[in-house]
C-alpha cells in the first residue's frame, strides 16, 4: 500500500511503489486520507492559511478546504492509475476520512509493505512522525518502505546490524534487493554490537558461501560514522531492522531525517 | 607582253623529303619534349608564371585546337611541383555575429584534422556532458543543494512548528499553504471545544496564532531568496561540472593546435559558448532528427555551430593547385552560400558555404576559357573584382546588385593569391584590351601562340617526334615514315603554305585517330600513307554532298558556267563555299555590262545587300583602276554593272575583284575572253594582282568542274603570283598539270591576265597615256573615248546623262513628239 499526502510527492512515490510491487510481484493499492484535523482547524473562527507561494495570509473556510482536499485526492487518483496502467494487477485507490495516523494504522495490518515518504508534506505535518511510524511497525507484520529524497542509480544496498542474534531477515532483504538491482551489497556492523568481530566474520562467511558478487562487510565505529559510510558507498537503499526501532521513535526519526536515502524497515515476514 | 608560263607540277606541291624521316615507324622516336614552335608564347608564359607581382596574370591567345590548354597545363603542373601546397581554408561559426562566419587558415592537411577533431569533440561532449550531469557526484552535489534548501526551509518551518507546539498550537499543512490550530493531547480543538475555553485563553490562542502566522509569512518571504541562492549554487555547480567535462577534451584540442594561435582563439570561443549553453548538451536528443531523411541536410540542432566547414582541403595537394574551371559562372568562380528549404523558409548557415574555383586555386593557378567567362553574366566582373581586391568575397548576385534585402550570410573575406591564365582567341584579346580598361591592368602578360611554324628540315624532324608523341598519347598504332610524310604535307595544306606547318594539333590528332581506325580495318599494325590518304578522302566524302550537288548542277547546265569557248564581258570567277567543316571552291560566272553613263560602276550584289563591305571595296578599287588608266584626264562616261550570276547568297571578300575587272574591261572593249580559264585574285588601283585566300580550294573547284566535262588541255586557273607559295594541291591536279591537261598561271599585274584571257597583248600606255593600237587596252580606251563623245552629244551642261527616266521630261521641255520612241511611251 502506498500512502501519499499530496500530489507534489505523489508521482515519485507512486512510481517507486509501482517498481517495488513489480519486483515483489505484489498488488499495489493506494490510500489517501482526508485529514479530519484539517477540516476541524478550518472550522475555527480564526482559521487562516499562510499561502506557501505568495506568503499572503488568506482566510480559510471549510468548504474551500474540503474542495481543495478533494481536488488533491482526484489528482492523486489520476496519478496512481496512470502509474499502474501497465501493471498486470488492478490496484485500488481508497480515500479515507479521519485521523491520518489512525487510518494508516487501520490499514497496515492487512498489508505486507507500506510505502510512504518522509518528505511528504502530510507526514511532515504529523506531530510525531517517529511515533507514528513506530506505531505502524507495532501494528503488525507490515514492513515500512520510506522513500527518501536522495537516489543514486546503481548505488549500493546497505544494511545495518547492531544486535545479536544477527537479524538475518535484514541481511536477506538487503541481498534480495542487491541482486534485483544488480547493486553492490554492504553490511555495516556497528562496533557497539556484542561480538561485533564475530558478527562481521559470520556475515562475511555467509556472503562467500552464498557466492554473492560484490558484497562487503564493514565495521562501523559509531552511529555518526554511518552517514559518512552511506556517502562513501553511494548508498541508494538502507535496510534496517524494523524490530530494532519499534520502541525508538526518536532514533528512527533521526535515521530517516539524516540518511536521506530510501529506508526499508524490514520485518521477518 | 609575253604570255605567262604555267607553273610546273613541282611548284604546285611541296613534298616532304623522306630522307629526313630516318625511321621505320614512330615507335622508335622519342617522346617530344617541350613545345613545338611556340617559343614566343613559352617565354611569355614562363615570365608570367614566374613573376609574383599583382596584375601579371596571363592571357594566352591563339585559335582553338593548337594546344594552348595542354601547354599551359603542362607548364603549370611543372611549376606547381616546385611550390608547396597552399593552406587549407575553413569557415566556422562566428559566436559574436552568426551571420558573419569567420575564416580560419591552417597548413595543408590540418583543416581536415580540425574538422574531425571538432566533430569528435562535439560527439564526446554530447556524451560526456550528459554523463557528467548524470554522475553520482553531480547528482549528490545537486541533491545536497536541493536538500540544503529543503532542510533550511524545513528547519525554519520546524522551528516554528516547535515554537507553536510549546504554545499548544500545531502547524498544519493545507493544500495551499500552512495553517495553525490549537491542540490538546495531540488533537486539534473542535470549534465547540474552542468556544468552551475561557475568553482569555481564546484571545491568547488567537494572538499566538497571529504572531506565528506573521513569523511564518516572513519565513515564506525569505524562501525566494533561498531558492535564488540555491539556483546560483546550482548554476555554479553546473558550470563547474561542465567545465570539468569540457576541459579534458578541450585541452587535447588546444594541445593539438597550439602552434596555430588563431585556432586556439577559436577553440576558446567554442569553449565559452559550450559553457554558456550547457543546457543544450544536457537536453540533446538528435536521434529523432537523425531518423527523418528530409532533415539530413538541415543545420541540425545546437551542435551544428561547433562544426567546421572545410572549404578548401589541400591535404592531397602535392604542390600549388592548378585548377581548370570549365563552367566559369559567377558563382562557380567566387563560391556561393547555399540554402535549404524547410517548411516554406530558406535557411542557411556557415556550413552551407561552398567554394568556388578561386578558392580551390588560391595559392596556385586558375585556368579559364575567356569566352566562357564573358558568356556568363557577371562572371567577368566577379573575377576582376577578386583580382583587383586580392580577396574573395562570397556574395550572391542579388546581394551584389542590391536586389535582395533579406538577411543572408556575409562570410569573412579570404585573401587571394592566384595567378589567372585566360585562354582565348586573338580577337577576344584585342577587344578586351580596347574596350575594358581593367583588362590591361590585370592581364599584363600576353602569350601569343603561333598558328604555324617554319617548315625546315629541323622542324620536320621535330614534327615527326610530335606525331609520334600524339600517337602514343592517344594509344594509336605507330606511323610509318611515309605516313608521317603525308601528315606533314597535310599540315602544310591545312594552313595553305608550302613553307610552313600548322600547329593546330587538334586537326592533326583527328587525322591520326581516323587513320588508326582505317589501319585497323585494313588489318595493319602500323598506320601507313594510304591510311592517311583514306582518312582525308573519307573526311571529304562525308562532307561532300553539297559540293557534289553543286558540281552536278553545273554539269547539267542548271548553273551556267562555261569551261571552253570565249565570251565578252564574261569571266569565270572563283569563290569559296563553307559548309560545316568543309570549305570548297566553286566557279561562278561573273558578267559585266556597260553603257553610256556617269562613270558609275554598280556592284549589283551590293545594291541588293548581298555584297559585304570587302566585296564592295574591291569593286570600288577596280573602278579606281579604270579611272586611273583610262580616264585620268577625261570623265568616265560609262555606267557599268557587275554581278555574280546565279548567286543568291551573301558574297564578301575582294578575291574576285580581278575577275570582275577582266569582265568589265572585256565588256568595255567588247573583246571575248576565254572561258577555259578561271580567275582569282584581288586587284589594286594600280593593277597589281594581290594574294587571296583558299587558293587551293578555288583551283580544285574549277578543276573538278572541268574534269566532270573532260579536260581539254586548255583549262586552268589564273592566280596571283604571290599565292604560289600557298599551293598544296591534290595529286590528281598535279598529275594533270604534269601532263599538260590543266594549267596554273601566276600573274602579278592585270595586263598579264588580259593577255592570258584575251590572247591579245594588253598594251602599255605611253607618256601621253595612249595605248598601242591593236592592244586590248587600246580597245578599251577607244570605247571609253567614244562613250565620252556620245555623252556630250546627249546631255546639256548641268542636266546629266539622258536615259529612259528623263527623256520624256526633256522632250516635253523641248516640245518633241513622244511617238518617236516606243521606250518612252511606257512611262518608265
Amino acid at each position: 500500500m502506498v500512502a501519499a499526502g499530496s500530489p507534489a510527492s505523489g508521482q515519485r512515490l507512486y512510481a517507486a511503489a509501482s517498481r517495488l510491487a513489480e519486483i515483489c510481484g505484489a498488488q499495489l493499492d493506494a490510500l489517501f486520507v482526508e485529514d479530519s484535523a484539517l477540516l476541524q482547524m478550518a472550522s475555527l473562527p480564526f482559521a487562516r492559511v499562510v499561502n506557501a507561494d505568495s506568503a499572503r495570509i488568506e482566510s480559510l473556510d471549510i468548504e474551500t478546504l474540503a474542495r481543495q482536499i478533494r481536488a488533491e485526492a482526484d489528482q492523486l487518483r489520476a496519478l496512481f492509475f496512470q502509474t499502474v496502467s501497465n501493471q498486470p494487477w488492478s490496484g485500488q485507490f481508497s480515500v479515507l476520512h479521519g485521523n491520518v495516523c489512525q487510518q494508516l494504522l487501520s490499514q497496515v495490518s492487512r498489508r505486507d509493505v507500506l510505502v510512504c515518504a518522509t518528505n511528504d508534506s502530510r507526514l511532515q505535518s504529523l506531530s510525531h512522525l517517529g511515533q507514528t511510524l513506530c506505531g505502524l511497525l507495532n501494528a503488525g507484520r507490515c514492513s515500512l518502505w520510506i522513500e527518501g529524497g536522495v537516489s543514486r542509480a546503481g548505488g549500493s544496498i546497505v544494511s545495518v546490524v547492531d544486535r545479536t542474534p544477527i537479524p538475518w531477515h535484514v541481511i536477506q532483504q538487503a541481498v534480495f534487493w542487491s541482486q534485483r538491482r544488480r547493486a553492490p551489497f554492504v553490511c555495516l556492523v556497528m562496533a557497539a554490537c556484542p561480538g561485533a568481530a564475530d558478527v562481521v566474520q559470520t556475515i562475511t562467511d555467509f556472503i562467500a558461501a552464498a557466492e554473492i558478487q560484490s558484497g562487503e562487510v564493514v565495521l562501523a565505529p559509531s552511529a555518526s560514522d554511518v552517514i559518512d559510510l552511506l556517502e562513501r558507498y553511494s548508498a541508494d537503499l538502507l535496510v534496517l531492522d524494523a524490530y530494532r526501532f519499534r520502541n525508538a521513535p526518536e532514533q528512527l526519526q533521526h535515521w530517516l531525517m539524516y540518511s536521506m536515502v530510501s529506508v526499508l524497515l524490514a520485518t521477518e515476514s | 607582253m609575253k604570255k605567262t608560263s604555267p607553273l610546273t607540277a613541282e611548284q604546285l606541291y611541296h613534298s616532304c623529303d623522306l630522307s629526313v624521316l630516318d625511321f621505320v615507324t614512330t615507335d622508335s622516336l622519342p617522346e617530344f619534349e617541350g613545345l613545338f614552335g611556340q617559343d614566343r608564347a613559352l617565354e611569355a608564359l614562363r615570365f608570367g608564371v614566374g613573376i609574383k607581382k599583382r596584375g601579371f596574370n596571363i592571357f594566352v591567345l591563339g585559335p582553338p585546337g593548337i594546344g594552348k590548354h595542354t601547354l599551359v597545363q603542362s607548364l603549370l603542373d611543372t611549376e606547381s611541383d616546385r611550390r608547396g601546397p597552399p593552406n587549407d581554408w575553413c569557415y566556422v561559426n562566428n559566436f559574436q555575429a552568426a551571420h558573419q562566419p569567420s575564416v580560419l587558415q591552417l597548413p595543408a592537411g590540418e583543416g581536415d584534422g580540425l574538422a574531425r577533431a571538432m566533430t569528435e569533440f562535439v560527439e564526446a561532449l554530447r556524451h560526456d556532458i550528459p554523463a557528467a550531469f548524470a554522475s553520482d557526484e553531480y547528482r549528490s552535489q545537486l541533491q545536497k543543494i536541493e536538500q540544503t534548501l529543503k532542510d533550511e526551509q524545513d528547519k525554519a518551518i520546524e522551528a516554528i512548528r516547535e515554537k507553536a507546539k510549546t504554545k499548544g498550537i500545531a502547524l498544519m499543512r493545507t493544500p495551499n499553504g500552512f495553517a495553525f490550530a490549537p491542540i490538546t493531547d495531540g488533537d486539534v480543538l473542535t470549534p465547540e471545544q474552542f468556544e468552551q475555553l475561557p475568553d482569555e485563553e481564546k484571545q491568547r490562542i488567537e494572538r499566538e496564532v497571529d504572531t506565528l502566522q506573521d513569523e511564518l509569512r516572513q519565513l515564506i518571504q525569505r524562501v525566494p531568496a533561498w531558492r535564488a541562492e540555491a539556483r546560483a549554487q546550482t548554476r555554479a555547480l553546473e558550470k563547474a561540472t561542465a567545465q570539468a567535462a569540457v576541459a579534458y577534451a578541450m585541452s587535447k584540442l588546444k594541445t593539438q593546435f597550439q602552434h596555430l594561435p588563431a585556432i586556439v582563439a577559436f577553440l576558446e570561443a567554442v569553449e565559452n559558448d559550450v559553457l554558456e549553453n550547457i543546457d543544450e548538451f544536457r537536453e540533446s536528443d538528435d536521434s529523432e532528427r537523425g531518423r527523418i531523411p528530409m532533415l539530413a541536410h538541415v543545420p541540425d540542432g545546437p551542435f551544428a555551430r561547433y562544426q567546421v566547414n572545410l572549404l578548401v582541403d589541400n591535404a592531397a595537394t602535392k604542390g600549388a593547385p592548378v585548377i581548370y574551371e570549365d563552367h566559369p559562372t559567377y558563382l562557380n568562380l567566387v563560391g556561393r552560400v547555399e540554402h535549404v528549404a524547410l517548411m516554406g523558409a530558406l535557411i542557411t548557415d556557415f556550413r552551407l558555404i561552398k567554394p568556388g574555383a578561386l578558392h580551390r586555386a588560391n595559392g596556385g593557378y586558375l585556368i579559364l576559357d575567356a569566352f566562357k567567362v564573358l558568356q556568363h553574366p557577371y562572371a567577368w566582373e566577379g573575377l576582376k573584382r577578386a583580382l583587383q581586391s586580392a580577396e574573395i568575397r562570397i556574395q550572391s548576385l542579388e546581394q551584389m546588385l542590391s536586389l535582395a534585402s533579406t538577411v543572408s550570410l556575409e562570410p569573412e573575406r579570404i585573401p587571394l593569391d592566384v595567378k589567372v591564365v585566360l585562354l582565348g582567341d586573338r580577337m577576344l584579346y584585342y577587344l578586351l584590351y580596347q574596350l575594358d580598361p581593367d583588362f590591361a591592368e590585370l592581364f599584363k602578360v600576353a602569350a601569343d601562340f603561333e598558328d604555324t611554324v617554319e617548315r625546315s628540315g629541323q622542324s620536320v624532324k621535330a614534327y615527326a617526334h610530335l606525331i609520334a608523341t600524339l600517337a602514343r598519347r592517344h594509344e594509336l598504332k605507330p606511323l610509318t615514315a611515309t605516313a608521317v610524310q603525308r601528315v606533314i604535307e597535310h599540315a602544310s595544306r591545312i594552313i595553305e603554305d608550302q613553307e610552313r606547318l600548322s600547329t593546330h594539333m587538334r586537326s592533326i590528332t583527328d587525322v591520326l585517330c581516323e587513320a588508326d581506325y582505317w589501319a585497323g580495318e585494313a588489318g595493319r599494325n602500323a598506320i601507313d600513307r594510304e591510311d592517311i590518304e583514306a582518312t582525308l578522302a573519307a573526311k571529304l566524302r562525308r562532307s561532300d554532298r553539297v559540293r557534289e550537288r553543286t558540281i552536278d548542277a553545273i554539269r547539267r547546265g542548271i548553273v551556267l558556267v562555261d569551261t571552253q569557248g570565249a565570251k565578252a564581258g564574261v569571266v569565270n570567277g572563283l569563290s569559296v563555299v563553307a559548309v560545316g567543316d568543309l570549305d570548297f571552291g566553286m566557279p561562278s560566272r561573273i558578267t559585266a555590262t556597260v553603257r553610256l553613263g556617269d562613270g558609275e560602276v554598280v556592284d549589283i550584289e551590293r545594291e541588293v545587300d548581298l555584297g559585304g563591305p570587302f566585296h564592295s571595296k574591291g569593286v570600288h578599287i577596280l573602278t579606281g583602276y579604270i579611272g586611273h588608266y583610262f580616264a585620268k584626264e577625261r570623265p568616265l562616261s560609262l555606267a557599268a554593272r557587275v554581278v555574280f550570276e546565279q548567286s543568291y547568297a551573301e558574297i564578301d571578300g575582294d578575291s574576285a575583284s580581278a575577275a570582275e575587272l577582266f569582265a568589265l574591261l572585256s565588256a568595255i572593249a567588247d573583246v571575248a575572253l576565254t572561258q577555259s580559264l578561271a580567275v582569282t585574285g584581288s586587284v589594286s588601283q594600280k593593277g597589281d594582282i594581290q594574294a587571296i585566300g583558299a587558293v587551293n580550294e578555288k583551283i580544285e573547284g574549277f578543276f573538278d568542274v572541268c574534269k566532270t566535262r573532260g579536260l581539254t588541255g586548255e583549262q586552268g586557273v589564273i592566280i596571283p603570283a604571290s599565292n604560289v607559295c600557298h599551293l598544296m594541291l591534290r595529286q590528281d591536279i598535279i598529275e594533270a598539270a604534269r601532263q599538260g591537261r590543266f594549267h596554273i598561271y601566276p600573274i602579278s599585274h592585270v595586263n598579264e591576265g588580259i593577255t592570258l584571257l584575251s590572247g591579245l597583248d594588253a598594251g602599255e600606255a605611253n607618256e601621253a597615256g595612249e595605248f598601242p593600237e591593236g592592244t586590248f587596252n587600246h580597245k578599251v580606251s577607244t570605247i571609253l573615248r567614244r562613250m565620252e563623245e556620245h555623252r556630250h552629244e546627249h546631255i546639256s551642261p548641268g542636266k546629266g546623262i539622258e536615259d529612259e527616266s528623263n527623256t520624256a521630261e526633256r522632250q516635253d521641255r523641248e516640245g518633241d513628239d513622244h511617238d518617236g520612241s516606243d521606250e518612252d511611251s511606257d512611262g518608265h
